[in-house]
């Protein structure tokens, strides 16, 4: 054991002296957080600006300021105020909001005079932000028509009269909604995107960290230093296990790092301490077997690098690490160690108890048991000088 | 082509009577249906210095793999200090120094740094370690750019490291593949001399080359190995002494040198004639008294003879009449 710790050492060491270390255990895992946060992030990250001007002053225009107002509070929306309909235009134009709306003069009239009114959305074709601002538009077109049928119906009854029918106005549009959307949280459910994308950016970087150690023993065949560890009076599956303690250390902090940088910088949740870092160990401890197994197939280390990504980019890509699965294929998902590994993870995020990882615990120990079965009998072509 | 002779002699010389550090028996290696090495047996005895001499493709680096126990021997077995290279390894490997043919060092480390790292791995640690580490690139030259990254180093100089890393534990044997391969004159003279301190220490050599002059200088005794076989085995004055009264000429043709050598391969006298680049080898029994004739039957193909060198008999002599072939074959 001590000569594999001379040589974890040693492989430490030239990775830190040549930077490699730093780029797979920070930069990297860093760079990936931030990009995927930022490119995969779902709507309850989205926040847009719309600009608003209210020429009317009556009662359309203070509707559409509070559910403005609203949805500014839900963070979705940012409202910048504008003086008139032509501020409105130029903040738009000018990319400093991404939709405006105009309430114009006379709107809240019209609705007492049993006329429609008309509210101006001013946005680019195609945008996130006039989706959102007829969004609020059309929900406060759904209170009007509400207090419209509250106002016929009270009229046709001759509970009111035409010339009272003004003071139900306001009572019916600060009438609670007939129907009203609960968000109940459910088993499974993230309190956000970057709850998912971190493990799922976890699982799948640590499988690139972890396949460098096998290119390291070709790369060292190459430049002659194996052939001098093989000369040396230590065991031959000491310089396996060397190499991969390196890696499964730079594994680790990838993965620490991961867990610190999307907490801190991106508000994911990540749950019990304790069931991540069984989860981190256990598919880690794969993805060395895997990238072992793919070495002692490969005859080269370009072989080793190809082959390599290949199998990792299909196993994130059917393990969920880019995106879950269509229903359909999710089966496929749990046919993957990462995949597993993820599950658990995410399930832990979502306020799972330790119980939770046992499943995809023996799931992975299963393929790391079977993928080192096969590699080990030929781990010996690995360090042959 | 005459005969093929052999002399295989067994024991060292340099402590007559003792026990041998190294004994390979019958070491047999194919890769496929090709035969690398086929039988090969030797003995260095303690603080011998013996020197494996032979062509590219010989078979010794597979030789010296087998001994160091990096490849396993389809068939024999190689005992260093008492243990069997098969059934003990570790043991007999941690009596070995070993120097490969190719600079086996970490580039991004300094030379103290990829010393003691591999000291470390012969078990060594703390003060002894650092001591050793300092002998050894004292005796390679080398203390004043210990701390430098290797990388930074000259070819010449990363071959003395190379060096280095196979003295630090003091081995009784060091093992030198072809250490001055591809090495500017001043470094190979610094690293022959290092070897020739290191056998007057009393340190066993194994020395493989194939340029004669570095194993005439250095060793003791000579194996000399060709397509996998020891051809013949002894001391320098031995070898030669099969020669008889051979003598090694040299010609330099301006010319077609191999219509020269199948002219003069003619002659009575001449056992021999190899055409390389150039030059023309002859081994011939005559003497000095055939170089007239030789001369004329040379030019009689056209060539022009320009420079002729008549060869006190050597190693390479001895190669030439064993196996009909240069070194440099």
């Amino acid at each position: 054991m001590r000569a594999a710790l001379v040589i974890a050492a040693r492989d430490l060491r030239g990775r830190l002296r040549d930077r490699s270390a730093l780029v797979t255990a920070f930069a990297a895992p860093i760079g990936l957080a931030v990009i995927l946060s930022t490119a995969l992030g779902s709507a309850d990250d989205v926040s847009v600006t719309l600009a608003f001007a209210d020429a009317d002053g009556g009662q359309v225009g203070q509707a559409v300021a509070q559910a403005l107002a609203g949805a500014a509070e839900d963070g979705v929306v940012t409202v910048v105020e504008a003086a008139d309909a032509e501020a409105v235009r130029a903040a738009v134009d000018a990319e400093e909001a991404g939709a405006g709306l105009v309430v114009p003069a006379g709107a809240s009239g019209a609705i007492s005079a049993g006329q429609p009114a008309t509210v101006q959305l001013m946005r680019t074709a195609g945008g996130l932000s006039g989706d959102i601002a007829e969004a609020v538009v059309r929900g406060v077109a759904a209170q009007f028509e509400r207090v419209r049928q509250v106002v016929e119906v009270g009229v046709r009854s001759g509970a009111v009269t035409p010339a009272d029918a003004g003071e139900l106005v306001p009572l019916a549009l600060d009438a609670d909604p007939a129907v009203r959307v609960v968000d109940e949280p459910v088993r499974g459910s993230l309190p956000n995107a970057a709850s998912y994308f971190g493990p799922a950016m976890a699982v799948f970087f640590v499988f690139f960290v972890v396949g460098a150690g096998p290119q390291s023993l070709l790369r060292q065949r190459k430049e002659g230093t194996l052939a001098r560890l093989a000369a040396a009076p230590i065991p031959r599956a000491s310089i396996l296990v060397g190499t991969a303690l390196s890696v499964f250390a730079l594994a680790l902090v990838s993965i620490a790092t991961l867990w610190l940088v999307m907490s801190l910088g991106f508000g994911a949740t990540w749950g019990h301490p304790a069931g991540v870092v069984v989860l981190a160990v256990a598919i880690t401890l794969a993805a060395a077997a895997i990238t072992t197994l793919v070495a002692t197939l490969a005859r080269t280390e370009e072989q080793v690098t190809g082959w390599t990504s290949v199998i990792v980019f299909t196993l994130a890509l059917l393990g969920g690490s880019f995106g879950t699965l269509p229903p359909a294929l999710e089966p496929l998902s749990l046919a993957t160690p990462n995949g597993l590994a993820l599950r658990g993870l995410v399930d832990l995020a979502a306020g799972g108890g330790l119980d939770v990882v046992l499943v995809p615990l023996a799931g992975v120990a299963a393929f790391t048991v079977v993928a080192l079965a096969v590699a080990l009998p030929r781990a010996d072509r690995l360090v042959a000088p | 082509m005459a005969e093929r002779s052999a002399t295989v002699a067994t024991g060292g010389t340099a402590e007559a009577g003792a026990a041998p550090l190294v004994s390979c028996d019958g070491l047999r290696k194919s890769f496929g249906d090709r035969v690398a090495v086929d039988g090969i047996s030797f003995r260095i005895a303690p603080g011998e210095a013996y020197g494996l001499l032979g062509p590219n493709g010989a078979g010794k680096t597979t030789t010296i793999s087998m001994l160091c126990g990096l490849l396993k021997p389809d068939a024999g077995d190689a005992t260093v200090a008492g243990h069997s290279m098969t059934a003990e390894a570790r043991a007999a490997k941690a009596a070995i120094g070993y120097v490969p043919q190719d600079v086996a060092l970490y580039p991004d480390l300094s030379a103290r740094e990829n010393l003691a790292f591999f000291g470390r791995l012969y078990g060594l640690r703390g003060s002894a370690l650092s001591a050793r580490v300092d002998a050894a690139l004292e005796i390679v030259g080398l203390a004043d750019r210990a701390d430098d990254r290797v990388s930074t180093y000259s070819g010449g100089m990363k071959r003395r490291v190379n060096i280095a890393a196979g003295l630090l534990h003091q081995p009784r044997l060091v093992v030198l593949d072809e250490p001055t391969v591809g090495v500017d004159p001043q470094s190979r003279n610094a690293i022959l001399e290092s070897v020739a301190a290191l056998s007057g220490e009393g340190v066993a050599i194994l020395y493989t080359s194939h340029y004669m002059e570095e194993v005439e200088r250095l060793c003791d005794r000579v194996g000399i190995v060709d397509a996998g076989r020891m051809v013949a085995e002894g001391t320098r004055r031995e070898l030669v002494a099969q020669l008889g009264e051979h003598d090694r000429i040299d010609l330099a043709i301006d010319g077609d040198a191999r219509a020269v050598a199948s002219a003069v391969r003619g002659l009575g006298g001449v056992d021999e004639a190899l055409a390389a680049d150039q030059q023309v080898t002859l081994l011939v029994s005559g003497g000095r008294g055939l170089l007239a004739e030789i001369i004329v039957a040379a030019t009689a193909t056209g060539a022009a003879v320009t420079s002729v060198d008549v060869v006190e008999p050597d190693l390479e002599a001895v190669f030439l009449h064993l196996t009909g072939k240069t070194l440099r074959d």
